[in-house]
């Protein structure tokens, strides 16, 4: 319980004197466990997206020498080697993001007693939404951009 | 807020909030106020008829140094809990008592804004 309180002095006040009061009562779930766990796995994830990176551009050029694409070689390296970066990296953070939501979704609607909640909307859960909504922004505009770079291939 | 709305306030799971203004100069009136000086504490009845006493940070608390160990937002080690807290206050701070003319001195405090918060515990679903 958090009180707030506040003081008049008694000659200053008056008839048209007016204060406001508020009371609000709340539930909610701590997420910092949560967070903590899915910050593991992002890292986690983004190594594992390093490692897809290195390999498929690494399969392209062996695949691609040098030497048969001439004069371009360097610029068709530099173009596949951003795309496979951004479509690598969005498609396995794109999975990070939908099994951390489902398993807070799951584990709320199968819960029989009361143990979480989902974070509410505003300030209390901001962080939380916070870093789910830049996370998935990014996510979303390098799809976008693997995506219209596939297809001006 | 209607009355159905006063019903579902002590459901479990019911977020409320609710604010309004009132006068100030109700608060000299103190003969008819029933909760002036008056020390609460507050209490959850657990499943089992147990009584779970709830801490009270009082944010604006000033300890004996001039220190204000609630004053920050986030939760730290240093803030100080309570058990009891008041919603007006008349008479703390009227130094004399004697003094007819005492109701004209010092000051009135009233709880302005009142918030609580219900953490589910995962391990201990009561």
């Amino acid at each position: 319980m958090i009180i707030s309180y506040k003081e008049e002095d008694r000659s200053r006040i008056d008839s048209s004197s007016v204060s406001a009061v508020s009371y609000s009562l709340e539930y909610f779930s701590s997420f910092d466990p949560t967070m903590r766990r899915v910050t593991i796995a992002f890292v986690i994830m983004n190594i594992l997206a390093f490692v897809v990176i290195g390999v498929r551009f690494s399969n392209y050029t062996l695949r691609n020498p040098k030497s048969a694409m001439k004069h371009e070689a360097v610029k068709n390296q530099v173009f596949k080697l951003f795309y496979h970066a951004l479509d690598s990296w969005s498609e396995i953070i794109f999975w990070l993001l939908f099994f951390s939501s489902a398993s807070i979704f799951i584990t709320f609607k199968l819960s029989a007693n009361p143990t979480l909640l989902l974070p509410e909307l505003g300030a209390p859960s901001e962080k939380v939404y916070a870093a789910f909504n830049v996370v998935l922004t990014m996510v979303l505009v390098a799809r976008s951009v693997a995506v219209l770079m596939r297809v001006g291939e | 807020m209607q009355f159905s709305d006063e019903l579902n306030q002590k459901k479990f799971g019911t977020v409320n909030v609710a604010s309004c203004n009132f006068y100030l100069n109700d608060l000299l009136k103190e003969d008819s106020l029933t909760n002036a000086n008056i020390f609460y504490e507050m209490f959850i009845v657990d499943g089992e008829d147990r009584l779970i006493d709830v801490p009270v940070l009082v944010k604006d608390l000033r300890l004996a140094d001039d220190s204000k160990p609630n004053a920050g937002s986030a939760m730290s080690d240093s803030m100080v809990f309570s058990r009891r807290f008041i919603v007006i206050d008349t008479i703390s701070s009227v130094s004399t008592v004697t003094n007819k003319l005492f109701k004209q001195e010092g000051y009135v405090r009233w709880a302005n804004s009142i918030q609580i918060k219900v953490e589910l515990d995962p391990s201990a679903p009561e």
